[in-house]
């Protein structure tokens, strides 16, 4: 879970937060070109734990950011700005799962090299295709959810947001949070264990946890 | 089967997540998930995939790649829109009213532009007909644009030529662009590059920068899609992305493309097979969707400035280029065989009766790759697994290097791993791959499948 700060640090980021909001409102480019570079990354690290690898990604984050800069006049303060733009930036994404139909193939080039570590010892090229098997089947396992129940279950089980947090990021109840993010669990693990590769892959990773 | 204080547990736990759960049920459910082997291991499950999801963390942005994005999101005009809000949009009347009205305008002006007569509109750009005084014309500014009317005539138009009103595009960097204009929304552009499509009484259907060309032609009761890669010389970014072509199966859509400068090699598949053509500038080429899956391949493209886009073209006006596509690849236009039949068959799983099809798909004459591919899986879901494992290897090498290939090589190795290795058929089998193919693209994957056996 996302460590909770000290309130009195808190509110000092928040003063800090809506000072760089008020001067980019003003207009100061120096202000937005700070934010930009400032929330990038983590645009991009929300925006792929909830879509996993897209070769759409380019575009989403600088979609999301765009939309951060529009919405800014909508920040009041009540959470810390990078909260906020998690918020914006889950909306980007969910928007982007409704649009996204069909298979969703995952290309070579995204997947990460640490991928396939987690499957088997097989090195280069090999272990690039192993992880790639492993990113398809995940990435099909989560497409298998919809849309709004893959939003709330990574923002709370990946991205670490607290289910009053992903409640009130996504304009739901907390009741029908909590509902989404149980049934989004309920369908994976069904999922997972109804492939037998997956179920032999959580096997060997349950065998090496435990020993 | 859920045991009832499994469930209770699942909830306390989500609970206590948020530090919302009383003494009491903290100290139950500490001694049920102790003495639980299921929740205990639903845990750890679930702890494993989220562990490998977080792994798929991007890796870091090179400066040079985030200057560029950095200037493509701050040249983006900022204009106050309403707060984010998932799954809500367009929901305000007002705001609905006014663009309502704007685009009726609009689509009105539009109407009696493309009612002109293509004579009187001129072949070049500086001919073209003065748009209503009232909208905005738009420059192409950098890059190439790909037109299209509502009854399917084609334009491409080069640096410096002019857009029909209506369509707006801002290119601040060099960068290459389309808009098919009687589809929904098309648009490819090189990084900084921004487009702002607007039809009939509709929101905005695209507004994106850079990159990637989405299509929605209409309504669209089927859709399947395909890849295309655009390469934009000169931009730096050289891959732009992949495409997603959403179209139609309605007769009578095709998917345009246009060589506008230089001369591209393009590559399509048709019913499996590899087709290739040289496209010089100017030309313009006409598949119908259907039909064609474009690649999405690396490389599929050399040379020059390839544009495509999809529009829904009335039979009747269809021009006579998309008789001769159909000529270059040999096939007649309807047959009895239908892919996409015998894949809904495949799906529900009827595999005999794809069998039987594809046996008189090839009686036929048809002969294809799409055609090997389902007769593996029907194979396969009727339990004859050797055979389909021997039909997905062979079609693994003859797709070599591309996304199908792949895939039937991953078809192979799951049913070696799943099915043969239990039997020990599969070694004998992979052998005879190495064998047969001793140059085979996927000889190295192979010998990794049998070390694992």
């Amino acid at each position: 879970m996302m460590a909770t700060k000290p309130t009195s640090d808190r509110r000092a980021e928040i003063r800090d937060d809506l000072a760089l909001v008020q001067q980019c409102r003003e207009g100061d480019e120096e202000a937005r070109t700070r934010l930009v570079r400032r929330y990038m990354g983590q645009v991009r690290i929300t925006l792929t734990r909830i879509l996993g690898p897209d070769q759409e990604m380019p575009d989403l984050v600088q979609v999301a950011l765009i939309e951060v800069l529009r919405s800014l006049r909508h920040y009041r303060g009540d959470a810390l700005l990078r909260t906020w733009i998690d918020r914006v930036a889950a909306n980007v994404a969910y928007q982007h799962l409704r649009r996204r139909r069909g298979p969703h193939t995952v290309p070579l080039e995204l997947v990460p090299s640490s991928a396939g570590s987690a499957t088997s010892a097989s090195r280069g090229a090999d272990r690039a295709l192993e992880g790639r098997r492993l990113v398809e089947k995940l990435t099909g396992l989560l497409d298998g959810i919809s849309a709004k129940k893959r939003v709330a279950l990574l923002l709370h089980a990946v991205l670490g947001y607290s289910v009053k947090e992903v409640a009130a990021m996504t304009d739901s109840r907390v009741a029908t949070t909590k509902s989404r993010i149980l049934y989004a669990r309920k369908e994976l693990l069904k999922a997972a264990h109804r492939d037998p590769a997956l179920r032999e892959w959580l096997d060997s990773s349950s065998e090496r946890g435990g020993g | 089967m859920i045991k009832p204080s499994c469930a209770k547990a699942r909830r306390l736990l989500l609970q206590s997540e948020g530090g919302d759960v009383e003494s009491a049920d903290a100290l139950w459910l500490e001694s049920h998930v102790q003495g639980c082997e299921g929740c205990r291991r639903e845990g750890e499950d679930l702890a494993t995939i989220f562990r490998a999801w977080r792994a798929l963390d991007p890796p870091r942005l090179g400066s040079r790649r985030m200057e560029r994005m950095e200037r493509a999101v701050l040249s983006a005009p900022v204009s106050p829109g309403a707060p984010p809000r998932p799954g809500r949009t367009w929901k305000v009347p007002t705001i609905a009213a006014g663009v309502a009205a704007t685009l009726a305008v609009a689509s009105l002006a539009l109407l009696w532009y493309w009612r002109q007569p293509v004579q009187s509109r001129g072949a070049g750009a500086a001919r073209l007909a003065p748009a209503a005084p009232a909208l905005p014309r738009a420059r192409v500014q950098a890059g190439h644009v790909l037109v299209f009317g509502p009854t399917g005539e084609a334009r491409a138009l080069g640096h410096g030529s002019t857009l029909p009103p209506g369509v707006t595009l801002h290119s601040p960097r060099t960068g290459g662009g389309v808009i098919a204009w009687g589809s929904r929304a098309t648009l490819g552009l090189a990084a900084g590059a921004q487009v702002s499509v607007r039809r009939r009484g509709e929101r905005p259907v695209i507004t994106l920068v850079k990159g990637t060309v989405s299509l929605d032609v209409g309504s669209t009761p089927g859709r399947h899609g395909a890849g295309l890669s655009v390469w934009v010389p000169g931009s730096g970014e050289v891959i732009v992305g992949s495409a997603r072509v959403l179209l139609s199966r309605q007769p009578g859509n095709d998917l345009r493309v246009a060589a506008v400068r230089g001369e591209v090699m393009y590559r399509w598949s048709h019913s499996g097979s590899l087709q290739e053509k040289p496209i010089e500038a100017g030309q313009i080429l006409s598949h119908r969707l259907d039909r064609v899956r474009l690649l999405d391949a690396p490389g599929a493209l050399s040379g020059g400035t390839l544009l495509a886009a999809g529009v829904p073209t009335p039979s009747h006006t269809r021009p006579p280029v998309a008789a001769r596509m159909h000529a270059v690849a040999g096939r007649p236009r309807s047959t009895g065989c239908s892919l996409e039949a015998l894949q809904g068959a495949l799906a529900r799983g009827q595999a005999k009766r794809v069998l039987r099809g594809v046996a008189s798909c090839r009686a036929a004459g048809q002969a294809s790759r799409a055609l090997d591919g389902l007769e593996a899986r029907a194979n396969l879901q009727l339990g004859r697994v050797r055979r389909a494992f021997a039909q997905f290897l062979a079609l693994a090498h003859s797709l070599r290097g591309t996304q199908q290939g792949q895939t039937a090589l991953y078809s192979a190795g799951r049913i070696a791993w799943t099915r043969l290795a239990r039997k020990g058929q599969a070694r004998h089998l992979l052998e005879h791959y190495l064998e047969t193919y001793p140059k085979g693209a996927y000889r190295a994957s192979v010998r990794q499948i049998l070390r694992r056996l």
